[in-house]
């Protein structure tokens, strides 16, 4: 009882602390970009928190990042150092796109959306597996693959965008805008935030479950903890990481579909080369410390802290990179944060040395 | 004749492209080879590129944009090393973030920089290429040469070598035998930085004379895979920056000589990535690199 209380009682300073930093450390660079810190939150406050729709348009991105984060905190939580899915996210749009701007099924008008998720969820794990295919045949460290394939996917996809799945009525590269039905429905008029977020939170809370309660999340875990050991109590290792490989993929590849569905509605060279939702994935998963609601919780602070600063680009002209530069500095503060609380927790199993 | 030009020009450019990523894979080599693998080898390269050029363009000095260039590289790398040295936190997760760091911190210096309209180096600062045919390189050409070298003979011939390659293999007996093998892993990864740095003022002030945001574009991640790829050995490594400088130079020439009315130029762009993926499968075997990559030392605390 008492371990648990004081325990919670660090987590939640780790939490306050990286919160604490990241506004801090904005403050702090908006006075040195020139900007009275008071301006600049009276802009967020406008900007962001004032109305619901300002919100939800703030929260519009939670879906990829949440998605992201989960196909990175479910690989990394089995020791599977996906860090593709970048180009797993690309996939999956390029995907999603291809089939919603290309075909037209009988049947309702939804169900291309659904068929178009599924589509991009199997490119996703299709492009995830490839890495894990190289690391169990051929021995090829998983870190190197999936970022080398995250840019290999960058031109397999600017091809398709140009090429067969381009936008016959422009020369620009980039597909054609999805007709009205076929679009994700939104939950707020006027902003992006469509029914995918829900989706996405469901599947945290899912995927949650599994991993706490199933024999296939106990495999995982184990294999995080310590593969050798895990092997010796009878985890197929090697097929559990191409599974492990597979499902983080299918994540990925969703989000890219939720993405492009419910949000741009087309695909276009510079979203393929701009956007990082597959590499911020990393870095809210390692935020929320890999538990799923962790993830959820990360993905909304990212999204709040882009809001911001797309508040702050508008009504200070500040610059925008200053929203990586935050996460950068809340991902290294909360990764030192969550050493010590690992290190405070061992001292209490094996008892002050 | 005009082949001859092209073959030249081609060669030429082979050995420019090979320069920053032998000058940062040197550092990384080493750090690799005692047991720390630095995924923000791309970041801090970055970081030296908007270094040396905001210090250009402020003092157009050049000297001073080097040595600013590498400060900062080294600086953001000795952060990297107290979080996965001494805060034991996961090297790879601990690079993302220094990656995220200096996206954001580089994009925010240049936007910065645009504003006061120091977004350009008057002209006339900055070293221009010397020499005769394909040796007509900048003089970083030639210390990155000698730095290969060095690293070279550095881990094959000297004491310092072979207690790098303790580190990286058997951290316990190192620290048995009286190293301290934390203050040797900082040093050598603050080195690392140090150079990645270098190659990234190489990449600004030197060869484009200007900075656009993420202007690395994937080479320190390139480098990861090179120093790999060579098996931990600077002569592979070298070999690796050759070849991977010829394909980036004969891809260009294809897209020049309008090959891309026939294949698409996606083909090109995605060569080196595919290229190194084949490289990597063909060349890796188990159980050859360092034994404690990307490990906390000591395991237990």
């Amino acid at each position: 009882m008492n371990a648990t209380w004081s325990s919670a009682v660090r987590t939640l300073t780790v939490v306050a602390v990286v919160v604490a930093v990241t506004v801090l450390g904005g403050a702090g660079l908006i006075l040195l970009a020139g900007h009275p810190p008071t301006a600049a939150w009276a802009a967020i406050v406008d900007g962001v928190f004032a109305q619901p729709l300002t919100l939800a348009i703030a929260l519009e991105d939670v879906a990829p990042l949440l998605l992201c984060g989960l196909a990175a905190a479910c690989a990394f939580r089995a020791g599977v150092f996906n860090i593709g899915g970048q180009g797993q996210f690309l996939l999956g749009a390029v995907t999603m796109m291809a089939l919603a701007t290309t075909w037209r099924p009988p049947g309702p008008g939804w169900l291309i959306l659904v068929l178009g998720c599924i589509a991009a969820t199997g490119a996703g794990a299709g492009w995830a597996l490839l890495a894990g295919g190289l690391e169990r045949w051929r021995g090829v460290n998983v870190v190197l693959s999936t970022i080398l394939l995250n840019y290999i996917a960058i031109a397999v996809v600017l091809w398709l965008i140009e090429g067969p799945f381009g936008d016959p009525s422009t020369s620009a590269p980039q597909t054609a805008v999805l007709a009205r039905s076929d679009r994700l429905p939104v939950m707020l008029p006027l902003s992006h935030f469509h029914v995918g977020v829900v989706l996405a939170l469901v599947l945290a809370v899912g995927w949650w479950l599994v991993e706490s309660r199933t024999r296939f999340g106990l495999e995982l875990r184990m294999m995080g903890g310590n593969a050798e050991a895990a092997q010796a109590l009878g985890v197929a290792v090697p097929r559990r990481r191409l599974h492990t490989f597979a499902l983080s993929g299918a994540f990925a590849g969703l989000a890219g579909a939720m993405q492009t569905a419910g949000v741009t509605y087309f695909l276009s060279d510079s979203m393929v080369t701009r956007n990082s939702f597959g590499y911020l994935g990393v870095a809210v998963a390692l935020l929320g410390a890999l538990h799923p609601l962790g993830v959820v919780a990360a993905a909304i602070f990212f999204a709040l802290l882009d809001g911001s600063v797309r508040a702050l680009e508008q009504e200070l002209h500040a610059p925008r990179d200053l929203a990586d530069l935050l996460k950068g500095l809340a991902l290294i503060v909360a990764l030192i944060g969550g050493a010590w609380l690992m290190r405070s927790s061992q001292r209490r199993i094996r008892g002050p040395a | 004749m005009s082949t001859l030009i092209i073959a030249t020009a081609i060669i030429q450019q082979t050995l420019s492209g090979a320069v920053p990523l032998a000058v940062a894979g040197c550092g990384e080599l080493l750090a690799q080879r005692a047991g720390v693998i630095n995924v923000g080898i791309e970041g801090l390269m970055l970081t030296g590129c908007i270094a040396g050029f905001a210090v250009a363009s402020l003092t157009g000095s050049i000297w001073l944009a080097v040595l600013a260039a590498m400060l900062a590289a080294g600086v953001l790398a000795a952060i990297f090393a107290v979080v996965t040295i001494f805060a034991r936190v996961d090297q790879i997760v601990t690079g993302m973030a220094i990656n995220l760091i200096a996206v954001g911190a580089s994009g925010t210096i240049w936007e910065l920089l645009q504003a006061r309209g120091l977004d350009r180096l008057a002209p006339g600062i900055g070293w221009e290429p010397f020499g005769p045919g394909v040796f007509h390189q900048h003089g970083l050409f030639w210390i990155a040469l000698i730095c290969l070298m060095l690293a070279g003979l550095l881990l094959r011939r000297t004491r310092a070598g072979i207690i790098i390659a303790a580190i990286g293999d058997a951290p316990d007996a190192a620290a048995a035998n009286g190293i301290a093998v934390r203050r040797w892993r900082f040093g050598l990864v603050v080195n690392a930085g140090l150079f990645a740095g270098l190659a990234g003022a190489f990449l600004s002030v030197m060869r484009t004379h200007g900075f656009v945001p993420e202007m690395t574009g994937s080479q320190g991640f390139l480098v990861l895979a090179l120093v790999i790829f060579g098996r931990w050995t600077a002569a592979g490594l070298g070999l690796g920056c050759l070849l991977f400088g010829a394909i980036t130079a004969i891809q260009q020439h294809c897209q020049a000589a309008g090959w891309t009315s026939f294949i698409p130029y996606q083909v090109f762009t995605g060569l080196p990535y595919v290229v190194a993926l084949i490289a990597l499968c063909i060349t890796y075997g188990r159980n050859v690199g360092p034994l404690t990559l990307n490990q906390p030392w000591p395991r237990q605390r």
